[in-house]
């Protein structure tokens, strides 16, 4: 059930007519069972496989606070085993597969195993683990209702492609629940809006010049298509997942819960430490919090904080999505990460030396979505090559895209310095109901695509 | 001044002066009560407007502002006006167009509906004088049109059921073979239909296409229909201008285009197949367009694909709501199956199992299977479906005849 669809707003409309509806003891019965079913208008069967993950780390939790010694870390890493175990059959198996056999038999083909990938595994199972992990080290107290903790992991705005919520961020909205505000209610409705604009009109418009060049990339030899490509599934990528995480956290404000930020105009950042600051925010800290710091962070030397970083982001790669092609990205964030490092330090840049910085980090982050983008290696080598033979070929962006990714500079500019959308939904009722109305409108009538095109992180 | 002080004052007042100050004092203590009870009353409406049912009643209010704009654009009719006239949309809207703004003809009027082969091969103007001018013929024929978009032109362009004394569908053939596309599944009917679909039937269009994919989105092309006129929308602001001259010239002038046109000047003179293995076999000179129709219309002529009944289920259901939709009207239904190809296929083993159904209805006419089939031939047909210029005014006479007699029509 895609958030773009009819089937999708009829049942948010019912969910949430029952919700206000119901006593409020009712109320999270209605929602685990809403999200159980959101999660099975997918795949039926797989709600056996989160409802077991989720049995085995509500367990392990109460396992961690009454127990002591050894017996708390085996919890925990039965938990942590369960999860990644999980995530490794159904994400690497195939991968893990195919490297170890091509290394004992190069050349060789490969028949992949017929495992199917099931929807949001990366998401929750990285929200379970911080669950998991947190009630471990004591900062987060384990819950000792099975449905409470059901839901937190199966809620269905996030459980398909995040915003990655940690356990004390929802508990607190859910155990100290009030009904939204009236300006939550604008905002939350206001973020759907945006949400689906994002979505429909920006992402599936850049998706078919992103898709039309990266088909056959050799078919249009020459460095500005390679670039103009690149750029549009740079854009494509991130308006479809920030317009996804908008969607989500403005159903989820609906219902009174607070989500946290997940993009922050990533594409304004002066370098690329700060465009991981402001991209993929929930994985970014999950990553930091649970990787990084735990392998030591910057407490160990010049030299193991550069290990780190790089580890850090090879898993972070790896986490996207099992082929070499995963690893090289990471890699090569992990790579520039540590050079930004070594030259400035962690530092903000501030002032008029942001504008040639913000151009030069666009760059280097859209050559690192050709390894996200492109099928293979060779296709990845063959772009990067093609992005520096020098400026000839015909460009991929039409007019209208162009259009389009000059407006979203500028409505990008107007966030940034001026917190736009935030003002228009507390405007004066004419005001926002005008914006509001014009906006539905551009969802009907400039829609890129007759199909409804999955999310691009839904593969994840 | 104390209050002691004050009374003094007003006890050395006069009785007249006393007066005017008790009226200022009670004006003003009117003056001050109104105006907090305005505040207080101004308060209580401010905090219910930012309750959070104030903002989903807005949330609710500005779906129903865009409801209403979006149904005053596309379904109050203002928008079609300018739709492209050669679009699907445009062709059957504009057919409905004259039939609702030309004035019925003195004599019985009929109405010709089909696909193609129908608004290409069939001459209004031919049949209506073979008639001796004693009928009135309507092509109402839309390219790639089928029966379920039919029944939404003759209800747009027949509301009271009382224009038509006879409606024809031309129809593929009687036996209900399917073929490669599943017409229940036709999402392109939607376009079509367009202008013609009110919200209540979005439920019944949609539901009658099978595939649940189809369907959502049929259903919601047909609540939004700008989404389904969002290319002829995005075409239309590329050129505004050219598209209101273009759609104005077909309003005013298209039904003449029509009525006057002669049909496809080229034949398939020396097209022959052979017997044995049905091979087609091209005269030379032929056009790419014109090979590929034919060989499109033989593909599966001699080796008929897997048979599920789907047309079987689309005529019952389609067929027959265009028959009831003129129940218990004077006006009469004639089927005729359609001339097949330039080369006369083989008969088909598959039983015409709705269309013999709907022939036992009392308001139903079949023409005879054969009565157009000696049209079958290469220099009657301008490709593998449509007759052209020579083979048009045959079908469109012998047409006009038979539908007289069976009017009763000398």
């Amino acid at each position: 059930m895609l958030f773009t669809t009819l089937q999708f707003a009829v049942f948010l409309g019912v969910v949430l007519s029952l919700f206000y509806l119901l006593p409020k003891p009712a109320r999270r019965y209605l929602l685990l069972g809403a999200s159980l079913y959101f999660y099975m208008a997918w795949n039926p069967k797989f709600v056996v496989l989160i409802l077991g993950l989720i049995t085995v780390d509500f367990f392990a939790a109460l396992w961690i606070i009454h127990k002591h010694g050894w017996h708390r870390k085996f919890a925990m890493l039965v938990s942590v085993a369960a999860n990644i175990g999980m995530l490794g059959w159904f994400k690497y198996a195939n991968f893990l597969r195919e490297t170890w056999l091509n290394l004992l038999h190069p050349g060789a083909p490969v028949v992949p195993l017929d495992i199917i990938l099931p929807l949001g595994i990366s998401f929750h199972t990285f929200q379970s683990i911080s669950y998991v992990i947190d009630v471990y080290r004591g900062e987060q107290p384990a819950i000792t209702s099975y449905i409470d903790y059901a839901l937190f992991v199966a809620f269905f705005p996030q459980l398909v492609a995040g915003p990655i919520v940690r356990a004390r961020e929802f508990f607190l909205d859910y155990f100290n629940w009030t009904q939204p505000t009236a300006a939550e209610w604008r905002q939350g409705c206001s973020m759907i809006l945006t949400g689906l604009v994002k979505k429909l009109v920006f992402a599936d418009q850049f998706a078919s010049a992103a898709d039309r060049y990266f088909a056959n990339p050799q078919a249009m030899p020459g460095g500005i298509p390679a670039w103009t490509g690149t750029i549009a599934f740079g854009l494509q990528i991130f308006f479809d997942f920030s317009g996804y995480t908008d969607i989500a956290i403005g159903v989820a404000l609906l219902f009174g819960f607070h989500f946290p930020e997940n993009f922050r105009r990533p594409y304004l950042s002066a370098s690329v430490t700060e465009f991981w600051r402001r991209w993929h925010m929930t994985l970014s800290g999950w990553l930091r919090d649970y990787i990084y710091i735990g392998l030591g962070g910057n407490k160990h030397g010049a030299a193991r904080t550069y290990a780190n970083l790089m580890a850090t982001m090879l898993l972070g790669g790896l986490w996207h999505g099992a082929s070499w092609n995963f690893v090289i990205w990471g890699g090569y964030h992990g790579a520039v990460l540590a050079v930004e490092r070594v030259v400035w330090g962690r530092g903000v840049r501030k002032g008029l030396i942001r504008i040639p910085l913000v151009a030069v980090t666009f760059l280097v982050v859209n050559v690192g979505w050709v390894f996200f983008r492109a099928k293979t290696l060779a296709v990845s080598v063959f772009v990067v090559k093609s992005m520096f033979s020098g400026l000839d070929g015909a460009e991929v962006l039409t007019p209208v895209q162009l259009g389009l990714a000059v407006g979203a500079l500028g409505i990008a500019l107007a966030e940034e310095y001026g917190d736009m959308l935030t003002k228009l939904a507390d405007s004066p009722v004419w005001l926002r109901t005008a914006a509001a109305v014009v906006a539905l409108f551009a969802i009907e009538l400039f829609t890129a695509s007759d199909q409804s095109l999955p999310f691009v992180y839904f593969q994840f | 001044m104390d209050l002691a002080g004050i009374r003094e004052l007003v006890a050395g007042l006069s009785s007249h002066d006393r007066q005017d100050l008790l009226r200022w004092l009670k004006d003003s203590e009117a003056t001050r009560l109104r105006s907090e009870r305005a505040e207080a009353r101004s308060a209580v409406i401010g905090q219910r407007a930012d309750t959070l049912r104030g903002a989903v009643a807005w949330s609710l209010l500005t779906l129903l502002v865009f409801l209403c704009v979006e149904g005053f654009v596309f379904r109050s009719g203002w928008y079609f006006k300018f739709v492209q006239p050669e679009s699907s949309a445009g062709q059957l809207h504009f057919q409905v167009f004259w039939l609702n703004h030309e004035l019925p003809a003195k004599v019985p009027e009929v109405g010709v509906a089909g696909d193609s082969r129908i608004a290409e091969g069939f001459s209004a103007r031919t049949a209506t004088a073979a008639a001796g001018d004693k009928i009135h013929f309507w092509n109402i024929g839309v390219a790639g049109s089928s029966p379920r978009t039919w029944y939404y032109l003759l209800r747009g362009g027949d509301p009271d059921r009382t224009r038509f004394k006879t409606v024809v569908l031309g129809i593929d053939k009687y036996a209900d073979v399917d073929g490669t596309e599943d017409l229940r599944n036709r999402p392109t009917d939607l376009f079509y239909v367009s202008s013609q679909l009110r919200l209540t039937d979005c439920p019944e269009f949609a539901d009658s296409h099978p595939d649940p994919a189809v369907r959502h989105d049929v259903l919601v092309g047909c609540l939004f229909k700008g989404i389904t006129m969002r290319r002829d929308l995005l075409d239309f602001l590329a050129d505004p201008v050219k598209r209101f001259d273009a759609a104005r010239d077909w309003r005013n002038l298209g039904h003449g285009y029509i009525d006057g046109y002669g049909g496809k000047p080229e034949d398939l003179k020396g097209l022959s197949m052979d017997p044995a293995t049905h091979a087609l076999t091209f005269p030379p000179g032929l056009k790419d367009w014109q090979k590929s129709s034919v060989e499109n219309t033989y593909s599966h002529a001699f080796a008929p694909l897997p048979q599920s009944g789907s047309v079987t289920a689309y005529r019952r259901q389609w067929l027959t709501k265009i028959v009831d939709y003129y129940a218990g009207t004077k006006t009469r239904i004639i089927l005729l199956e359609l001339p097949r190809g330039p080369i006369p296929p083989p008969e088909s083993p598959v039983l015409p199992t709705a269309v013999s159904e709907l022939s036992r209805r009392p308001n139903v006419t079949l023409l005879p299977k054969e009565m157009f089939h000696d049209l079958e031939r290469p220099e009657l047909f301008a490709d593998g479906l449509h007759l052209n210029h020579h083979g048009r005014p045959i079908f469109s006479e012998r047409l006009g005849r038979k539908v007289a007699e069976l009017m009763g029509v000398k």
